[in-house]
């Protein structure tokens, strides 16, 4: 059964379920409208990335043209030229917003799924201070311009630091204009805004040091996809140039980008102090988000072990983490080799390394190849299924979530759609020896439900499950195993239908399939080819 | 049937290429959006006027000397002796800003940890649009007790000192302001006047 994902602050519990919800909802209707395998919702990291390649394309190109000695009147030139200059810069700024949009998704997903604290805390806190990082990059890009809203940011900015015991004088004066404005603002400004970036590189390289086989970029159909519609919309609506600052006039009449400078209507007026405190509230609100999540006691997740007497030293457990939590290090008991090694501090137990290993010498407690073996046993045990049954073995988080929970009685497991239900904490910890076990117990059928691949709470466990039935990957579902018998299906948390739609489609083949052997009337042939693509060769 | 080992069949969901018109339709929307908040209008602020006063000056020392005696200078090392010991302050300043005879009064002081920097003034006044009598005042608070006594006329302070201090400076006249418009009374270039700096176009950037 897999942990229950709600932090220790009854308040941070209730904000992930209710987020977790109205995210899955959320992945549920994207999934009918792009399709799992290019759901922008699944991507938000890697579409950040992608949005910081075209914001370098597009800010070097921008960069040529633009002017210290007359900002706005460069920006001026830039926007005057349709075909050179004006959809580029409107592509510049459109693509930053839709990297604050697609950051601030990327966290909210991390959240809500209890991503954040333990081994991930580094990577929750490291983009917390990209994600304002981010924000400070945009403020000087703004600033650049030196428009209206360039006018005001850079005075209420300087208002705000004015207060704290920084400066040796109210920078708030270099706005006055009782002297033009110095060109070394201007270089300053735009200095900023392209070392930001360079050290936005340096954080990031921080934020997915721990993640083995890292995805920077998204797949390509889906970045074209977005860059066009990007492009199409900065050349059908291209930014407008607001009217160049002017120091002795209170500016007015101005948009402001919502994504980068919502905070300019909420702190004109307010107490320098008083915004800095909010500032500080919320940082730290942020920043101790993992402290607040973290999962204590009892319901903290054991991290996995390898028994030495089991593990044969074959290092697959050590490929197949998506944390790199496992090493291999010499042997102390006299044998010849390596072992496998947990490091307690990366492993989020998720399972994967159970799936892993075919001597079944590793996993968290409760969760090894054999206790997998054991629960499936007592589980024929109460329920043998039959030639005509499905057998489902849904990971607890994807549609079939709680199923096994909600409607297990004393005497019999859970269902849904009509097939037995397996709970596993995450697909990708499943043995396949479990697949076999139930197939050659007598099941119809075998399906296994889990997340689309790329919403994996644990990275991996999609691809490696795929790759250990149908492409021969340790811990390899063996070549005796029927694969008509066997389905690996995809569904989101709110995707029922559509599971039990596979459900019962996968039924009416296994008894098509069962006609067929009882009338003896085609030669069987229990090997199946695996189909071409594999999800991990798309680098989902 | 998403997944891998799916037998191709007919599936509920819509044709490929419904999907990729309304995927390609949802984000079109979707970026429409966003573009559309990247201009959000600013809430309106009001049409009040600003009297800005913004100069920066070198505080005044008010120091009180006395000549040492043989025995104290023959005290001190050779390479220290002198014939004066000083001990001062840098003063404050006092900002009177009347406004249609309404009159703020502010204290600022020279900056820095050891109040030892320049004294900045920088503040805004908000009034409606349309004329005005404004006057400024910008004079130095000079006081052994060190805070709030004025220098009088003979230039001497609570200690019967005479003391030198700098003389007051003051801006009299009456503004005619528009709709937002910032009338920005400052030092001249000498930094012996209060002057009014009052332009509707902003000066260019340096080149």
């Amino acid at each position: 059964m897999p942990a229950s994902s709600s932090g220790l602050n009854g308040v941070t519990g209730l904000f992930q379920a209710l987020g977790r919800r109205s995210l899955a909802h959320l992945d549920a209707l994207f999934n009918r409208v792009y399709g799992w395998r290019y759901n922008p919702l699944y991507h938000t990291g890697a579409l950040v990335v992608g949005c910081l390649v075209v914001l370098s394309v597009t800010g070097i190109y921008l960069l040529l043209f633009y002017r210290i000695g007359s900002p706005w009147a460069s920006v001026e030139r830039i926007t005057s030229q349709p075909f050179t200059g004006r959809w580029i810069r409107t592509l510049h700024r459109y693509v930053s917003d839709v990297a604050v949009v697609a950051a601030v998704v990327h966290a909210f997903r991390m959240a809500v799924q209890d991503r954040a604290w333990g081994p991930r805390a580094l990577a929750w806190v490291s983009g917390v201070v990209l994600f304002g990082v981010f924000l400070l990059c945009g403020w000087t890009g703004y600033v650049m311009v030196w428009d209206t809203q360039a006018q005001m940011l850079a005075m209420e900015g300087a208002r705000l630091f004015d207060v704290l015991p920084i400066f040796s004088e109210p920078i708030g004066r270099t706005f006055v204009g009782e002297q033009a404005m110095p060109s070394a603002f201007f270089f300053t400004n735009l200095f900023a805004h392209i070392a930001i970036p360079v050290g936005l590189l340096l954080i990031l390289w921080i934020h997915v040091s721990r993640l083995a086989r890292t995805t920077l970029m998204p797949p390509r159909p889906l970045f074209r996809g977005m860059v066009a519609v990007l492009v199409v919309v900065s050349v059908a609506w291209p930014a407008r140039l607001d009217p160049e600052a002017d120091l002795l006039r209170v500016p007015s009449d101005f948009g402001v980008d919502v994504f980068y400078n919502f905070w300019l209507p909420l702190t004109r007026g307010a107490p320098a102090g008083g915004v800095w405190l909010v500032i500080l509230a919320l940082s730290a609100l942020a920043l101790s988000y993992p402290a607040l999540t973290r999962r204590r006691g009892a319901r903290a997740p054991v991290p996995s072990f390898v028994h030495p007497r089991h593990c044969t030293g074959c290092e697959q457990c050590y490929h197949d983490c998506p944390y790199e939590a496992i090493s291999m290090i010499p042997r102390d008991d006299g044998r010849d080799g390596l072992v496998g090694f947990v490091d307690a501090s990366r492993c989020v137990s998720c399972g994967i390394c159970s799936g892993s290993c075919a001597p079944m010498g590793v996993g968290p407690d409760g969760r090894t190849g054999r206790d997998q073996l054991r629960d499936v046993k007592e589980f024929i045990s109460r329920d043998a299924p039959g030639p005509l049954d499905v057998v489902l073995v849904a990971c607890g988080r994807g549609a079939a979530r709680g199923a096994a929970a909600a409607s297990a009685t004393a005497g019999a497991p859970g269902s849904f759609a009509g097939a037995s239900v397996i709970e596993v904490s995450c697909a990708g910890s499943l043995h396949t020896s479990v697949i076999e076990y139930l197939v050659r117990a007598g099941a119809g059928g075998v399906m296994i439900a889990s997340c689309p691949p790329r919403d994996c709470w644990n990275r991996e466990g999609v691809a490696w499950l795929e790759a250990r039935v149908y492409e021969g990957r340790e811990a390899e579902l063996q070549d005796r195993v029927d694969r008509r018998r066997v389905r690996i299906v995809h569904a989101a948390e709110f995707e029922r239908a559509s599971l039990t739609a596979d459900i019962e489609l996968f039924r009416a083949q296994v008894q098509a399939l069962d006609r067929a052997l009882s009338e003896g009337s085609i030669d069987i042939d229990t090997t199946c080819e695996p189909p071409a693509v594999s999800v991990a060769a798309e680098g989902l | 049937m998403s997944g891998r080992g799916a037998t191709p069949t007919t599936s509920a969901r819509a044709p490929d290429r419904i999907r990729a018109a309304v995927s390609i339709a949802v984000s079109l929307l979707f970026v429409l959006v966003i573009a559309w908040l990247s201009f959000a209008p600013m809430p309106p602020s009001s049409s009040d006027a600003v009297i800005r006063l913004s100069w920066r000056t070198q505080p005044f020392r008010l120091e009180q000397c006395r000549t040492l005696s043989a025995e104290e200078q023959a005290a001190l090392a050779a390479h220290m002796r002198k014939t004066e010991e000083c001990t001062g302050r840098f003063v404050d300043y006092e900002v009177t800003l009347e406004v249609d005879g309404v009159t703020t009064i502010d204290t600022v002081s020279p900056s820095g940890a050891r109040r030892d920097r320049p004294v900045y003034v920088f503040q805004d006044a908000i009034v409606e649009p349309g004329p005005h009598a404004v006057a400024v005042r910008f004079r130095a608070l000079i006081g052994a007790t060190g805070g709030r006594e004025v220098l009088d006329e003979t230039g001497r302070d609570d200690t019967g000192q005479d003391t030198e201090g700098p003389a007051p400076l003051e801006w009299r006249g009456s503004v005619n302001l528009s709709d937002r418009e910032i009338a920005l009374v400052t030092l001249d270039p000498t930094g012996t006047h209060l002057i009014r700096f009052g332009q509707s176009v902003a000066p260019s950037a340096e080149r």
